[in-house]
């Protein structure tokens, strides 16, 4: 990991509401989060969470008339990205920081050839006059860089498999090679196999044009092997955030959820009849509970949890927002 | 992709034999004939049967049929009963109007209709849109011959601003019954154009495009547009036909002296050649136009396209090297 202070992404108390047949959708409830030059930060949580609601806001792609920002900023490279004219976001927009779907199977145009497909964000971009001929070497190169014969760019996405369309999805968004790249579960509608080798490719892509990355997934091994920090993300918020080691060390002190979804994972060493999956659902968005959103659900909540706001308790890098991490210290707020 | 091309060409062959017959045997079963309506309900009988026999109609229905497809094959579809002249003239004279006036409602359909369609569909929900769509239901409701009906009484017997019938006015003459034809069809493909976009605007693929930067032209027109257009296509081949059925009502109210006003007539005379001919004609047109659009899919759709191509060799060479990395 690359240590210097300069932070790509800072999220703050971003709050996000969706509207529909007059009621109210929180999905993101007042997050901050940071991405410094180079660094992977995975973003886990549930469906629902909140998590693509976030990715959309950071290239300001929510729908315009259900979607409502209500507070906060997003601060790319020190710009409001909320705050920019639209001409001015197509061009940070697949250039500056781009968005890898979650699904490829319909993420890729069917009636036009992936070259073309790939060729359109260069040209978007590009700074300098390229031939067409250039254009083509360089969506070739592309291709190579993601695995896939450059002479395949003649082809439409309904010649390639899964995995290949998914490959393409990350040529698209590494084409202009963004300082930003959000990964939006990138490996979730992708088998075994295949999810290991994308990930291997977007390692070994993430030190070549040296980008920055916010992984989201609901995947706790992509995580500990893809990112330097994790952020947990319940009903809106960021229950809490670390680095990889905070988070993944059994001897750290957890908030409840983190406990409950590492519970919920085949343990190879201690020898379990069950898995311990976490009880009930996530609240529904529209009617979120007071005081700490997990409370509900919660095997250790009390009385105080049902109230008020919950402080983050600070340790280091690690940050947890729960009432019962009393030994470690409070962030004044 | 040729082979397929020939393919749908020869199956207009069968259908149209198919077609024919069922038109003759309608008419067979309807009661009344020929030699009746010449000669009148006072006529007697045996002069009746005399006629029918000098038409060639008391002969058997499959007979019939045969003799007619025999002399159709070598081009000669028979004269009419009362003009006595051969039909295949008077129908060449007749289908140009008869094309021109579908081809100008479908052209004023697609120019007003889609356009506004994908206006309604990016600007969903506006002032715009609720205008449009409400409006637009109340146009697509309306019969065309009704409409037809009201706007010869205000702009060509009120404001005598366009002739009430007949073809000889130069391109006045075309206004009305284009618009009347037109309006219920532009309306309908308003709205289809409406729903095929608010469907492919909200796919995976176009939100990928605004994810590249790409202007908002680009997103509608070039990626949302180009996959509606499957929709649209299939829409206005059905379209055809009901504009061609619309075209025969429309000819009746404006007096334009194409296909439908003959076709029309031919059938209150039960004149047999001369029904069988627009028949013909229509069938034949309506079937290429089918062809045409089929043909058109593969275009449109690159997957649709391959389905047709026997697969070649060199594409699966190709996956096979790229089995090992993926």
């Amino acid at each position: 990991m690359e240590k210097t202070s300069e932070n790509i992404l800072e999220i703050k108390n971003l709050h996000i509401e969706y509207h529909s047949d007059g009621e109210i959708v929180r999905a993101v409830n007042g997050i901050d989060l940071n991405i410094r030059k180079g660094e992977s930060l995975g973003l886990v949580g549930e469906t629902g969470a909140g998590k693509s609601t976030t990715a959309l806001a950071i290239l300001n792609m929510l729908p315009k008339y259900t979607a409502e920002i209500s507070q906060g900023e997003i601060l790319l490279k020190g710009e409001n990205v909320l705050k920019m004219k639209e001409k001015d976001l197509r061009k940070v927009r697949g250039s500056k920081a781009s968005i890898i779907f979650q699904d490829p199977m319909t993420s890729l145009n069917p009636v036009y050839k992936v070259g073309y497909q790939i060729e359109e964000v260069l040209r978007q971009h590009s700074t300098k006059k390229m031939s067409n001929e250039e254009y083509r070497d360089e969506v070739g190169r592309i291709l190579e860089m993601v695995g896939i014969p450059g002479s395949r760019q003649d082809e439409y996405p309904h010649q390639f498999s899964g995995g290949m369309k998914q490959r393409v999805m990350i040529a698209i968004a590494i084409a202009c090679r963004p300082e930003l790249l959000i990964a939006d579960e990138p490996t979730t509608a992708l088998d075994v196999t295949i999810q290991a080798q994308v990930l291997d490719m977007m390692r070994e892509l993430k030190k070549e044009i040296n980008s920055s990355v916010l992984l989201i997934t609901h995947d706790l091994g992509v995580v500990a092997s893809f990112c330097d920090s994790v952020a947990i993300m319940y009903a809106g918020e960021i229950v809490e955030y670390g680095t990889l080691e905070d988070i993944f060390d059994p001897e750290h002190k957890h908030h409840p959820y983190t406990d409950g979804l590492f519970g919920s994972i085949p343990n190879l060493i201690v020898k379990t009849d069950r898995l311990n999956p976490i009880n009930g659902l996530m609240p529904d968005p529209t009617d979120l509970p007071k005081g700490c959103k997990f409370h509900p659900r919660c095997p250790v909540s009390t009385e105080a949890c049902r109230n008020g706001d919950i402080p983050v308790a600070v340790d280091g890098t690690h940050k947890i927002k729960c009432i019962l991490m009393k030994n470690m210290r409070k962030r004044n707020e | 992709m040729l082979k397929y091309v020939i393919k749908r060409i020869l199956m207009i062959i069968p259908t149209m034999f198919i077609v024919t017959f069922i038109v003759f045997w309608l008419i067979n079963i309807t009661p009344a004939d020929p030699g009746r309506i010449i000669l009148g309900a006072e006529a007697s009988q045996d002069l009746v049967d005399q006629v029918n026999h000098d038409l060639g109609y008391d002969l058997p229905l499959v007979q019939r049929y045969f003799k007619w497809v025999g002399d159709a094959l070598h081009g000669d579809l028979g004269n009419s009963y009362y003009t006595k002249r051969p039909v295949y003239d008077e129908m060449m004279a007749r289908f140009p109007y008869t094309v021109k006036l579908t081809f100008l409602s479908l052209g004023m359909a697609i120019l007003i209709g889609l356009p506004l369609g994908v206006l309604c569909a990016v600007k969903q929900y506006s002032i715009a849109d609720n205008i449009l769509s409400t409006l637009s239901m109340f146009l697509a409701a309306m019969p065309a011959f009704w409409l037809g009906l009201l706007l010869l009484l205000q702009f060509s017997l009120r404001l005598g601003w366009f002739p009430s019938s007949g073809i000889t006015l130069g391109w006045r003459s075309w206004v009305l019954p284009t618009f009347s034809l037109a309006v219920g069809y532009t309306a309908s493909y308003l709205r289809y154009t409406r729903s095929a976009m608010l469907d492919t605007i909200r796919q995976d693929y176009v939100r990928t495009v605004r994810s590249k930067g790409c202007p908002e032209s680009t997103v509608i027109w070039k990626h949302a547009f180009r996959n509606s257009m499957m929709t649209l296509v299939t829409i206005t081949g059905m379209s055809l036909a009901g504009l061609l059925g619309g075209a025969f009502v429309i000819e009746s109210v404006f007096s334009i002296p194409g296909l439908g006003l003959m076709g029309v007539t031919a059938i209150k005379r039960k004149d047999l050649p001369q029904i069988m001919a627009s028949l013909v004609m229509l069938g034949t047109f309506f079937l290429v136009m089918m062809v045409v659009i089929d043909i058109l899919y593969a275009f449109i759709d690159p997957r649709i396209k391959s389905k047709y191509e026997t697969p070649k060799k060199k594409v699966s060479e190709k996956n096979k090297d790229v089995e090992g990395s993926i």
